[in-house]
């Protein structure tokens, strides 16, 4: 009976918690698709009364779309895969007893998540020294070992039996055959967390082709939007200007349909990733 | 077993992509210089036939889907006399400051520039990053010298020298109210004419229409000149306080009627302290719109019918202002309202310009950025660069005007590269009721000259009084010029926390103004 | 000398070499571009180089440090980050832990996805929420209060409860997304333990105190250490977004990098922005220091490095 009961309280808070984060997501999606009149007039709407494709449309006219988003998908899977071998690799290092200045590389890797780059020597170094402009390996190497997600790993690995090494170090495997063969399948759960947080990063970036990508057709979706948009108020920048645009343009409805269109990575990646979790693949499935 | 052979696959995977990708662009990379350094020596004219050099062009905007097209024409164009290529970079607006700047400091290769008074030219000059065109432009740009007015060349050097093409039309702001025009002929007003009746209109609204705030201007910091102090200044025939070279847009220091002196709020109030209690008497009597500080576009409200009266850095409202409005306010009508004072010599002008487009010391292609700028202000290609492909985006009407067939295509951002007072058409739909207007302010004759035309301020010297000012501004400013504190206590708090900063820069300010109008 | 440098490479060369990416990546991509903190202590000017410009020792510390507002904006900082670090982590655990006892599948996954949501919300769409909630006029509090026969708070005048409404804000935006770190550490937790404990007699409730949270406890650490790294860096695009330029709010809003971006928006000032991020990070290191030998005391597994 109270095993009921706290079941039922569990499900009655995260049917709440649910809602709280569902509800202002539906008002996006809703009022995405909303006449960009009725929401200058009365506001965002919980349920629909009007339809209209207008953001859409202006988001998504001209070719520079399907461009933009092929950069985006490119360098989000290269990002995320080279990106989680980095990591994971490295990670296993920092947290393996055997290696003895663990504590000190732990240390300068977190070092540099407190003091990170200046703009100005980031920049030459990416544009003048690696030569790197223009290049779609500007947007993908910066962020290809991200500290944080480091030590998320780190501290799973932790939480491994190191049993699971000994055994394999009797048989007489070295270190790497023993990270891929042993630890990495272990690990799935805690790397796929890693390879979404990965995935997401480089989708949402926008600032790495801002700073060294000139050439448009190689900006990726964030940057293509950025410029839509900071185009929109660029009548606030410019006094003393008679131009007119004579369009009237969805500036609410387009914010959100950004929201809708940048969603994208989830839809695709965070069914795959939350096999992991539900399946769990726990040490016992592995050993047996 | 699966999973390593997965792993590899994959690692051999993207070594082979890596290699393709990064060769490829590193010999991308090695064509451009080399096609550049074949750019000609300077005795060649404009004339002859010359070998093709692409020049890199960074603008702020957003690319315009056919700007390919309107390339291919303007390369088509001049192929057989500079033979230029054009490679436009579009920078987004707001991040136009950060991403010039890193790429002027890294000594990449830009041809020409967009920069402003109001991003960071006056630096990046004193910093040596672009070149003199003096010279250049006497050889190669008769075009670019012609087509605009001694006045604008005069007023809009640095250190004598003229360090990049001023980018412009007029010499001075058109200012309006918006006015529900519906609302007015409804409580049988006649046509606003003076402050006192647009302040006697907002108190009726409040009176006779619930559910409509009366007057709503600009709350946020980086607007305010449409504040409704700002607003008021602009309209000040009898004293014409005007903002400083110092503080932008701020009258927490400012210049009065032509006489080359500094005033500081905090010691010289009026008449800015009348027009901050009038403000502030507003929004006591609940004149003013609620939320005013915390609307990000303060049109917003007037254009969804929430609010009477909104203040307006044009005379006319322009097209899609209105269509907006109408859309959402069926029945609605908007006019209007000006103080503004066409006759000669009423307003005072420095003749500075907004925007300009320079060139970058680092460049080696100068000469033919130059004759690039030449071409450009020629009238049809003036036309071309500014408005896109004729009887595609646009039609001409007439000599002045312009008719927009494709805004979508391409929309017309003269501004950031072309403008001149010459070449520039206006749209053929406009409201013409203030065409007047408009010719007063983009005739320099129609000016007073400012005592402090030509004169630029540096502010290295008080650069640590200036963050700690700003900081302040930004705290009381906006709410203390709409109203919303109250001026007495607020400028004592002001005072508290920033006197002796804001002292500094008076001084400092002034002390430069003493020493330029000295060596006049 | 079996215990020197050389010796430990070769000893565990396969491991050095699984790391060595790792570290040339860092060397190349994090400490060479950190020369740049150099120009806190100069005159830089662009032309000049890094090099190159005139050396000014603390001058460009002083516009920071000679204000009145320096110490306001620095508490600021640690109290508003300290909010969201200790609700923010302690709703994504909670969250995790209460995922993981659901039985339904369907319900699991919905749920999982759900909060996850808030995540993908740009800061300026919240923003604007943000107002349709407080705003004076037409604002739901306000008129849910009126409804309820109460008068209406004038929310954007009233500083005092913007550090809860903020957040409120944040932790609605990012626990789920923190939540799914917890839930893969939930997941790796052996089967065993819970299947030895419910022979036990344990019920739901006492395995959620009895194991999870132990097991949870090194990921707790290492997050709440890594979050105290930071703590002295604003959260700018949020803070920014939401209370932008309403100055009343300042006094309990205001952080050193909205001030900062305040105080140095119109001069392009690289020096003395590297002046603030160098404050920001050395105080950092300071406290994860602390932070991370009290952790060491507590539990020798958790440290952080």
């Amino acid at each position: 009976m109270r095993e009921r009961f706290f079941l039922g309280f569990v499900y009655v808070l995260l049917t709440f918690f649910a809602l709280i984060c569902f509800i202002p997501f539906w008002i996006v999606l809703i009022n995405s698709f909303a006449n960009e009149t009725v929401i200058q007039t009365s506001g965002y709407q919980l349920f629909p009364t009007s339809f209209s494709l207008d953001a859409y449309a202006m988001l998504l006219s001209g070719n520079q779309v399907f461009r933009s988003y092929g950069v985006t998908l490119f360098v989000t899977t290269t990002g995320t895969v080279l990106g989680v071998l980095l990591t994971a690799s490295f990670a296993y290092v920092l947290s393996h007893p055997k290696v003895k200045y663990r504590h000190v590389l732990s240390f300068l890797t977190f070092f540099t998540m407190l003091f990170g780059a200046g703009l100005v020597g980031f920049y030459m170094l990416i544009a003048n020294w690696l030569g790197l402009k223009d290049s779609l390996w500007a947007l993908i190497l910066p962020y290809l070992l991200n500290p944080f997600y480091a030590f998320i790993l780190v501290s799973y690995y932790r939480s491994l039996p190191y049993e699971l090494n000994e055994a394999a170090t009797v048989d007489g495997a070295n270190d790497i055959h023993i990270f891929f063969r042993v630890i990495w399948p272990i690990s799935l759960p805690a790397i796929a967390t890693v390879a979404l947080f990965y995935a997401l990063q480089y989708w949402n970036d926008w600032y790495l082709s801002l700073l060294f990508i000139d050439n448009y057709k190689l900006h990726p979706l964030q940057m293509m939007i950025r410029q839509l948009m900071s185009n929109l108020n660029a009548m606030s920048y410019v006094g003393g200007s008679q131009t007119d645009y004579n369009i009237m343009i969805p500036t609410y409805g387009m914010q959100l349909a950004i929201v809708c269109i940048t969603i994208g990575p989830i839809v695709f990646v965070y069914p795959f990733v939350q096999k992991y979790f539900i399946k769990g693949m726990t040490l016992g499935s592995v050993k047996g | 077993m699966r999973m390593k052979r997965w792993i590899s696959f994959s690692l051999v995977l993207l070594l082979i992509l890596s290699i393709a990708v990064g060769c490829s662009k590193t010999s991308d990379e090695k064509t451009a210089p080399a096609t550049a350094s074949e750019s000609p020596k300077g005795d060649q004219a404009a004339g002859t036939k010359l070998e093709p050099v692409t020049l890199k062009i960074m603008i702020p905007g957003d690319r315009p889907p056919d700007m390919d097209l309107v390339i291919a024409e303007a390369e088509r164009r001049m192929k057989d006399t500079i033979n230029v290529k054009l490679d436009i970079v579009f920078v987004p607006w707001a991040d136009l400051s950060q991403k010039t700047q890193v790429t002027l400091a890294s000594g990449e290769n830009i041809d020409l520039i967009f920069d402003a008074p109001w991003l960071h030219i006056n630096q990046m000059i004193a910093d040596g990053f672009y070149e003199p065109l003096d010279d250049l432009l006497a050889q190669y740009g008769k075009n670019v010298l012609e087509k605009r007015p001694q006045q604008m060349w005069d007023a809009n050097k640095y250190n004598g020298k003229i360090m990049a093409v001023p980018l412009g039309l007029v010499y001075g702001t058109g200012n309006s109210y918006v006015v529900r025009k519906d609302l007015r002929e409804k409580l049988g007003i006649p046509p606003i004419k003076t402050n006192k009746e647009l302040i006697d209109f907002a108190y009726k609204v409040k009176e006779q229409v619930p559910g409509i705030a009366p007057f709503m201007a600009a709350g946020t910091s980086g607007q305010q000149t449409y504040s409704i102090v700002g607003q008021r200044s602009q309209f000040d025939y009898d004293t014409h306080v005007r903002f400083t070279h110092a503080l932008g847009s701020s009258l927490m220091l400012y210049y009065k009627n032509n006489d080359g002196k500094v005033y500081n709020l905090l010691e010289d109030r009026e008449p800015v302290m009348s027009w901050l209690k009038d403000a502030r008497q507003m929004y006591k009597d609940g004149l003013v719109y609620k939320d005013i500080l915390t609307a990000k576009d303060f049109f917003q409200p007037f254009l969804s019918g929430k609010v009477a009266v909104v203040t307006k850095g044009s005379f006319g409202t322009g097209l899609s202002f209105d269509q907006q409005f109408k859309s959402n306010v069926p029945g609605g009508d908007l006019e209007t309202v000006t103080f503004f004072d066409g006759t000669k010599g009423a307003n005072i002008s420095n003749f500075k310009q907004w925007n300009f487009l320079a060139v970058p010391k680092v460049s080696k292609n100068k000469e033919r950025a130059v004759m690039f700028m030449d071409w450009a202000n020629v009238k049809e290609n003036y036309d071309l660069l500014s408005y896109g492909i004729p009887g595609k985006h646009w039609e001409p009407v007439g000599d002045m005007e312009y008719k927009q067939l494709d805004t979508k295509g391409y929309s017309a951002f003269g501004y950031v590269w072309v403008w001149n007072p010459i070449d520039e058409r206006s749209d053929a739909n406009r409201d013409k009721k203030y065409d007047e207007f408009d010719a007063v302010l983009r005739d320099a004759d129609n000016f007073t000259k400012d005592v402090l035309t030509g004169f630029e301020f540096d502010s290295s010297a008080v650069q640590n009084d200036f963050s700690q000012y700003n900081t302040v501004e930004a705290k009381y400013y906006p709410a203390l010029f709409n109203g919303v504190l109250d001026p007495e206590e607020t400028l004592k708090k002001f005072e508290a926390e920033a006197g002796p900063s804001l002292k500094r820069i008076q001084q400092e300010l002034q002390r430069q103004i003493d020493a330029f109008m000295a060596k006049k | 000398m079996r215990s020197g440098f050389i010796y430990e490479i070769v000893k565990n060369r396969y491991l050095y070499l699984l790391a060595l990416p790792g570290i040339l990546f860092l060397l190349i991509f994090a400490y060479m571009p950190m020369l740049g903190h150099l120009l806190a202590f100069q005159n830089y000017r662009l032309s000049d180089g890094l090099f190159g410009s005139e050396w000014v020792g603390f001058k460009n510390f002083e516009f920071f440090f000679g204000s009145k507002d320096w110490l306001r904006v620095t508490w600021n900082t640690v109290f508003l980050n300290g909010l969201f670090l200790v609700f923010g982590l302690g709703t994504a655990v909670v969250l995790a832990v209460l995922l993981n006892e659901v039985t339904g599948k369907w319900f699991k996954k919905t749920a999982q996805s759900f909060v996850f949501l808030p995540y993908f919300i740009s800061w300026l769409v919240v923003s604007m929420m943000v107002q349709t909630m407080f705003s004076s006029t037409e604002g739901m509090m306000n008129q849910a209060l009126t409804a309820l026969g109460s008068e209406g708070v004038d929310w954007y005048l009233t500083p005092s409860v913007w550090p809860y409404i903020l957040t409120f804000v944040y932790v609605w935006k990012v626990a789920g997304y923190n939540s799914i770190i917890f839930l893969a550490s939930i997941t790796g937790i052996s089967s065993e333990y819970y299947e030895s404990a419910k022979m036990e007699g344990a019920s739901r409730f006492q395995q959620i105190i009895y194991i999870t949270l132990p097991l949870l406890r090194p990921i707790i650490i290492i997050m709440t250490l890594l979050g105290i790294g930071r703590i002295f860096y604003g959260d700018f695009g949020m803070i920014y977004a939401i209370i932008g330029d309403v100055g009343v709010l300042f006094p309990t809003t205001d952080v050193i990098d909205t001030y900062a971006y305040r105080a140095l928006r119109q001069m392009g000032n690289f020096s003395m922005s590297s002046a603030i991020i160098l404050y920001q990070s050395f105080m950092g290191l300071i406290a994860v220091i602390f932070f991370n030998w009290l952790a060491r005391k507590i539990d020798p597994d958790s440290r952080l490095f």
